[in-house]
């Protein structure tokens, strides 16, 4: 992935705009338009889309029978689809179904952006932005083991598999007892790596001094002011006249 | 010459360790004393007890690894568990056995940083630092590369030059060369022969006796005591 010229703090600030944006706007328009926006920005940061997806996948799965809740259970005098004089799905549901969609897409596009930055950076400038360094730091040790128990897990299951267990022939309660199985020697070598990486820190003397010096410090240019005060004023706006305009 | 540089850099006496919840010592009367410039190493069998005298060396059983501790460990005749964290981490650094375990900053350069950047040096000290230690370990040109790209040994050699920032004068590498290839093992060899050559003092602790060819002494942990070694765990 291509890193960014841009100060993480303005990538923050543009997630922060489009995330308070989608949530906040009421018009239909407004919200796939914030939607198409955020797409465009994670296209210009040059997100891998591909990469994305197929992360994302089983996510966009639950968003979207989310919506379909959300619109199922929304009351309206419009009724769109009837079975069996039950009112399925009204207009009021399916706007606000696809608005429900909408906005978790924008939410997940718009921390994808994020990543286009080196976590170090982000903590840094959550730091110059007065973050405890300890909250910052934590966020991004989690961020950087996560994928590491991810693979431990995979490789458990792996390990069951070529022991004649096929996890998708098994019926649900017994694949659900698996994964208890499966749960305590990943959360041991959890534990086991937590406390290692505690003492590699601890030797290199962490929370030695009340506070610390950082060797990388992070200066806004020119285009991150504009950005930044770009960002903030057009999701002003938007939200302003998501208001005078309700649909 | 300073008092320090005079005094025993590693002495422990009569070293009792029982882990938290556990009903056996690891640990049953450990004396042992490391002299400057020697390269120490510890053999024995898994779970013998070599990693626990590491943390129980380095301040960081019982402070960190729990359990119940009784004797003398001593850093330059100073008593490890009465030394504040910097001064620990500044006299004695510790390189532990799985290298992606240690290392977790995005970039090297970052990695090399966190611990001056803990001891609050001015900046342009901590450029020296990273600048010297990555040179001293040969990765200076993987400077701003992220350590998840490289080879174990390579690691290894990253997390050996994130404890050399710190400038300590004992080093301990517990079972360092255990997860790495026979090029990663030659190139941390050739560190401890390097780092031996400029004084430092060298605790290993291996079970390959294969990697012990650089030791100037070679002890055998066995029933949670030091032996001699007489050519066998």
């Amino acid at each position: 992935m291509k890193k960014t010229k841009l100060d993480p703090r303005s990538l923050l600030v543009i997630v922060l705009c489009l995330s308070t944006a989608v949530l906040v706007a009421q018009n239909i328009y407004f919200v796939l338009g914030i939607g198409a926006a955020s797409f465009a920005i994670a296209l210009a940061f040059k997100v891998d889309f591909v990469r994305l997806v197929k992360r994302f996948r089983r996510i966009v799965y639950l968003l979207l029978v989310i919506s379909l809740v959300q619109s199922i259970f929304t009351l309206d005098t419009n009724v769109l689809i009837r079975v069996f004089s039950i009112n399925l799905v009204t207009e009021k549901g399916l706007l606000m179904g696809v608005k429900t969609f909408v906005r978790m897409l924008v939410i997940l596009t718009s921390a994808s952006i994020m990543t286009t930055v080196n976590y170090r950076e982000t903590v840094q400038g959550l730091v110059q932005w007065k973050v405890p360094y300890l909250l910052a730091f934590m966020v991004s040790v989690a961020l950087r083991f996560l994928p590491i128990f991810a693979g431990e897990l995979k490789d458990s299951l792996t390990a069951l598999q070529l022991r004649g267990i096929d996890l998708k022939k098994i019926p649900f309660g017994k694949k659900l007892r698996v994964y208890v199985y499966l749960l305590t020697p990943v959360v041991m070598s959890v534990l086991k790596r937590a406390q290692t990486l505690s003492m590699a820190m601890e030797a290199r003397a962490f929370g030695a001094y009340p506070s610390r010096v950082s060797y990388l410090v992070l200066k806004l240019k020119a285009r991150d002011y504009i950005v930044q005060l770009t960002s903030v004023l057009l999701s002003a706006a938007y939200i302003t006249g998501s208001f005078v305009l309700p649909l | 010459m300073t008092a320090e540089q005079t005094t025993c850099p590693v002495e422990v006496e009569n070293l009792y360790f029982r882990y938290a919840g556990a009903e056996k010592n690891v640990l049953n009367g450990v004396s042992l004393r490391v002299s400057e410039g020697e390269v120490l190493a510890i053999a024995g069998l898994s779970g013998s007890g070599k990693s626990t005298l590491c943390y129980c060396i380095a301040g960081l059983a019982p402070r960190l690894v729990k359990g119940r501790i009784k004797g003398a460990v001593r850093i330059f005749s100073e008593d490890v568990s009465k030394l504040k964290t910097a001064e620990v981490a500044t006299r004695l650094g510790i390189v532990f056995q799985e290298p992606d375990d240690q290392l977790f900053s995005p970039t090297i350069e970052d990695e090399v940083a966190f611990g001056p950047e803990n001891l609050c040096l001015p900046r342009e000290e901590i450029g020296r630092r990273i600048g010297e230690a990555l040179e001293s370990v040969g990765m200076a040109e993987y400077r701003m590369g992220n350590p998840e790209n490289l080879s174990g040994g390579q690691k290894q050699l990253i997390a050996l030059a994130s404890v050399l920032s710190m400038r300590p004068r004992i080093l301990i590498f517990d079972e360092t060369m255990s997860q790495i290839d026979r090029t990663g093992k030659k190139r941390i060899k050739d560190m401890i022969n390097k780092l031996r050559a400029e004084g430092k003092t060298i605790l290993m602790v291996e079970h390959d006796f294969d990697n012990m060819d650089v030791a100037d002494r070679i002890l055998v942990m066995r029933g949670g005591k030091l032996h001699p070694y007489d050519g066998a765990l």
